[in-house]
């Protein structure tokens, strides 16, 4: 008799529900997998056979051939182990197939028969229904991030007796209560009213926040670029419901979701400048999601922009454009969603002091040109606010009045979206940072004065038809703020203030 | 209202120079009406002696003003405050132009937009699209003709609607008969129809060029878009040349003949229109750039300035000086910016 027990693979953010099959048939002994599996799904032949010895039951003699539907796929991860298990116990007659079915199976296996916890629990769990089951099995390390759904029955066990005490006698853990903890983490200790002086950065970021506006910060080494992006997340609102799962999915995927509970706080990467282009974008044979895709609904932060490699900045475009990336790789293409908010700093020049007010700089102009020419165009025209923070001089810094608590600043950020998401309720974005052309004609309004000095701005500056649009889109976000609903003349004027000449004159 | 001075020009039996003269002479038009009636023998021409009298007789000053405001023709005179400036600093200004529409347009800054009745199918598609732009800063100004001029009235109607038609006739023999439903156009969106000319005057071909003084006396500026060489519409330019008034013409084709006068422009020194914006610098449109009543804001970024005197400075350290919230500081910053008076150098302000 053919054993098949269910359990479910993880391509891209997708769940694809796969079936384990096992057959023994007489030969020389010997235990195959077939359907496409990578080392690790190869090695569990081991985990198993000794798992299965130390439950007490005698491991089947002969040539166990174990195949995974559809076998056209490429299944990888150790997750298959529980299932694999499984199968061959109820061909050996101590499970009856009915008492497997409508279960679904996720776990690694140790020697001992222990499930060790495994990636991308929720998932699976959120797409319960399309997979054909009733009932997620997992191990009891995950039980946390399976209830995360709320309306998937889990179980979660610690080893394989347990649960196959449970699929035969029905017997449940006494710690077993089907609640989930909801804790919000913030964890970030550090507070906008801790950071001196910097009005004009601190006012760029409210509005980066509000609108999800791209930013960049010039500075020298020194003036606080950095301390004030790694308080950005304080000024950003919770994500809501749908987002949090969305976040906390990719998360569970790339094996992050270590508590078990679902991420609430806008996630803030900040990968360090040597880092790879792959690990930027996502990649890899079957590609994981990369920083980009770990920033989603979040902040991508990359400091020092100027010491990135200039392809890896370059290949931010398609992601910063579209809201996503797409990988291709031998296997096929995946798609994992990418909406960040991209957040750079640099210093002027290479050695950091191109005019500034206290230090000399001694770069030669050929080299400040080189350092600003790492930066391309079209890279500077997905960003929406830029900025030159000059350093603090002596009276700033002994200045002990506090600035605003980053609570109030995130009140203001939040009525602001709220405005948004009622104005574009029947659109597929929610933030002024996300509008095009003809959206752009159809929700914001000029008052006769705020055209006439936009007007004024682009003939004078020379604003091209994108940065014409900027403006307007962080003019947009400016007048939410204050809740305005038509863009006056104050608003452009104070968006037209946030751009940059990059160009060394 | 000097309704003395109306009902004299409405009588149509004085020159423009004569009714000059009357003032020069009897110091008030209530004083010169007052004599022409009373005395004796004033004119050589008895014929005119006696139309005079009877007009002066037959008609109370009350009466014409009455009845012109009663077809919704509002008069002006030369002595009013709302006559536009612009006009009145013109060499020969008309001592009363007759008003039909919003008169609050007289007090805004105007550009002229004129050009041959024949256009080529370009020259429409550019009188009306300039007009439509421009129309959004100035008030177009126009006569009303077929071909550009026509098409100079559509394009501000499509754009802020601020525009206007001075005719070569009185208003109940507006000119030419096929822009009737122009006319009222103009009319109910907003704009505004002008002329020198009592009502019941009938167009006629010597009226239009003095109509044309108008046009350019009214406007900041002219623009010519396609004008053959003996163009009524040059001859507006060449008024608006000799009241010092910025003439702006658009190339054409020069296999065009209805270019050529236009052309010829350029080449004795007019403004090209190379970008509809253009204009709007060469008249410094941008210069006098002011917040109006709908932004209640202070613009004047003035007093900023001033602190940058004693070396250059950073917005922060400018809000903190004059404790203002960091963004009405970047605001002005702009505005001082785009007015070329202060400079940016990576984050810092510096007085040009």
């Amino acid at each position: 008799m053919i054993a098949k027990v269910l359990s479910a693979a993880i391509w891209g953010l997708e769940v694809i529900p796969i079936e384990v099959e096992v057959e023994v048939s007489r030969g020389l002994p010997v235990f195959l997998i077939v359907g496409l599996p990578d080392q690790a799904v190869q090695e569990s032949t081991e985990r198993v056979r000794s798992a299965i010895k130390c439950l007490g039951v005698p491991f089947p003699s002969g040539r166990i051939v174990t195949n995974m539907a559809p076998a056209d796929l490429k299944k990888k991860g150790p997750h298959l182990d529980l299932a694999i298990a499984l199968a061959i116990l109820v061909h050996e007659g101590v499970l009856s197939q009915k008492q497997i079915s409508n279960k679904l199976f996720l776990g690694e296996l140790s020697l001992s028969g222990n499930l060790r916890q495994v990636e991308g629990v929720l998932p699976v769990s959120l797409s319960i229904d399309k997979l054909k089951a009733s009932e997620l099995i997992v191990p009891y390390f995950n039980l946390n991030e399976a209830r995360l759904a709320k309306n998937t029955i889990s179980r979660g066990f610690h080893n394989l007796k347990e649960v196959v005490d449970y699929l035969r006698d029905d017997i449940l853990l006494a710690q077993d209560n089907n609640k989930t903890e909801e804790t919000i983490t913030v964890g970030n200790e550090l507070d906008f009213e801790d950071i001196k002086g910097q009005r004009l950065a601190k006012r760029a970021l409210e509005i980066s926040s509000a609108g999800g506006h791209n930013v960049l910060l010039i500075g020298s080494p020194g003036s606080g670029k950095t301390l004030l992006c790694r308080a950005y997340p304080t000024i950003m609102p919770l994500l809501t419901e749908e987002e949090s799962l969305e976040v906390s999915k990719i998360y569970s995927v790339s094996g992050l979701l270590k508590k078990g509970s679902l991420i609430k706080v806008p996630p803030f990467r900040s990968p360090h400048h040597t880092t790879s282009t792959v690990a930027l974008i996502g990649g890899g044979t079957i590609p994981k999601p990369g920083e980009v895709t770990l920033a989603h609904r979040g902040i991508l932060f990359l400091d020092e922009l100027t010491e990135f490699r200039k392809d890896s900045i370059e290949a931010l475009r398609q992601p910063l454009e579209d809201g996503q990336v797409t990988i291709s790789r031998v296997w096929g293409s995946l798609t994992y969603p990418s909406r960040f908010t991209f957040i750079c700093a640099m210093n002027p020049c290479s050695c950091g002091y191109y005019n500034d007010s206290i230090k000399p700089c001694n770069c030669s102009p050929a080299e400040i040109k080189k350092h600003r020419s790492k930066i391309s165009g079209p890279i500077i025209d997905r960003i929406d606010i830029n900025l030159e923070v000059p350093s603090l001089n002596d009276k700033e810094l002994k200045n002990d009045n506090p600035g605003e608590s980053s609570k109030l600043i995130r009140q203001r950020v939040q009525t602001a979206r709220e405005i948004q998401q009622e104005r574009y309720k029947n659109e597929a974005f929610i933030l002024n940072s996300q509008l095009n052309p003809k959206a752009i004609k159809k929700y914001i309004h000029l008052s006769g004065d705020a055209k006439k000095l936009l007007e004024m701005g682009s003939s004078r500056l020379g604003l091209s038809g994108r940065g014409y649009d900027r403006v307007l889109k962080v003019a947009t976000t400016i007048a939410d703020l204050e809740g305005s609903n038509m863009v006056k003349a104050e608003h452009i004027g104070e968006a037209l203030s946030y751009r940059i000449n990059l160009s060394y004159e | 209202m000097n309704k003395h001075l109306i009902s004299l020009q409405y009588s149509d039996l004085f020159t423009y120079r004569e009714l000059i003269n009357l003032m020069e002479v009897y110091k008030s038009y209530e004083n010169a009406w007052l004599k022409l009636a009373s005395s004796r023998s004033l004119f050589d021409d008895q014929v005119r002696e006696k139309k005079v009298k009877d007009f002066l007789n037959k008609n109370s000053v009350q009466e014409v003003v009455d009845n012109l405001l009663q077809e919704n023709i509002y008069p002006l005179t030369i002595y009013d405050r709302d006559y536009p400036v612009l006009l009145k600093e013109s060499k020969s200004p008309p001592l009363v132009i007759y008003t039909r529409g919003n008169k609050s347009l007289l007090q805004e800054d105007s550009i002229s937009v004129v050009g041959t009745r024949k256009p080529t199918p370009y020259g429409r598609k550019i009188a009306f699209e300039l007009s439509a732009y421009l129309a959004d800063y100035l008030t177009i100004v126009s006569g009303l003709a077929l071909g550009i001029d026509s098409e100079a009235h559509k394009g501000a109607l499509k754009g802020s609607k601020k525009t206007i038609a001075v005719l070569g006739s009185g208003f109940h023999y507006p000119y030419p008969p096929e822009n009737k439903e122009l006319f009222n156009n103009i009319i109910a969106e907003g704009g505004l129809i002008l002329t020198e000319y009592p009502p019941y005057i009938k167009p006629d071909s010597w009226r239009f060029p003095a109509r044309n003084r108008i046009i350019a006396g009214i406007s900041k500026g002219t623009v010519v878009i396609e004008a053959g060489i003996k163009s009524g519409a040059l001859i507006t330019a060449n008024y608006a040349m000799e009241e010092g008034r910025e003439v702006f013409a658009v190339p054409g084709l020069i296999t065009n003949t209805n270019s050529q006068g236009s052309n010829r422009l350029l080449k004795d020194g007019a403004h090209l229109v190379q970008k509809y914006s253009d204009i709007l610098e060469a008249l410094a449109v941008f210069h006098n750039f002011k917040l109006g009543s709908t932004d209640k804001v202070i613009s004047d970024g003035q007093g900023l300035i001033g602190f940058l005197d004693g070396g250059p400075l950073s917005a922060e350290e400018l809000a903190e000086m004059v404790s203002e919230p960091i963004e009405s500081i970047l605001f002005k910053l702009s505005l001082l910016e785009l007015e070329g008076k202060v400079a940016r150098k990576s984050g810092i302000f510096h007085k040009v």
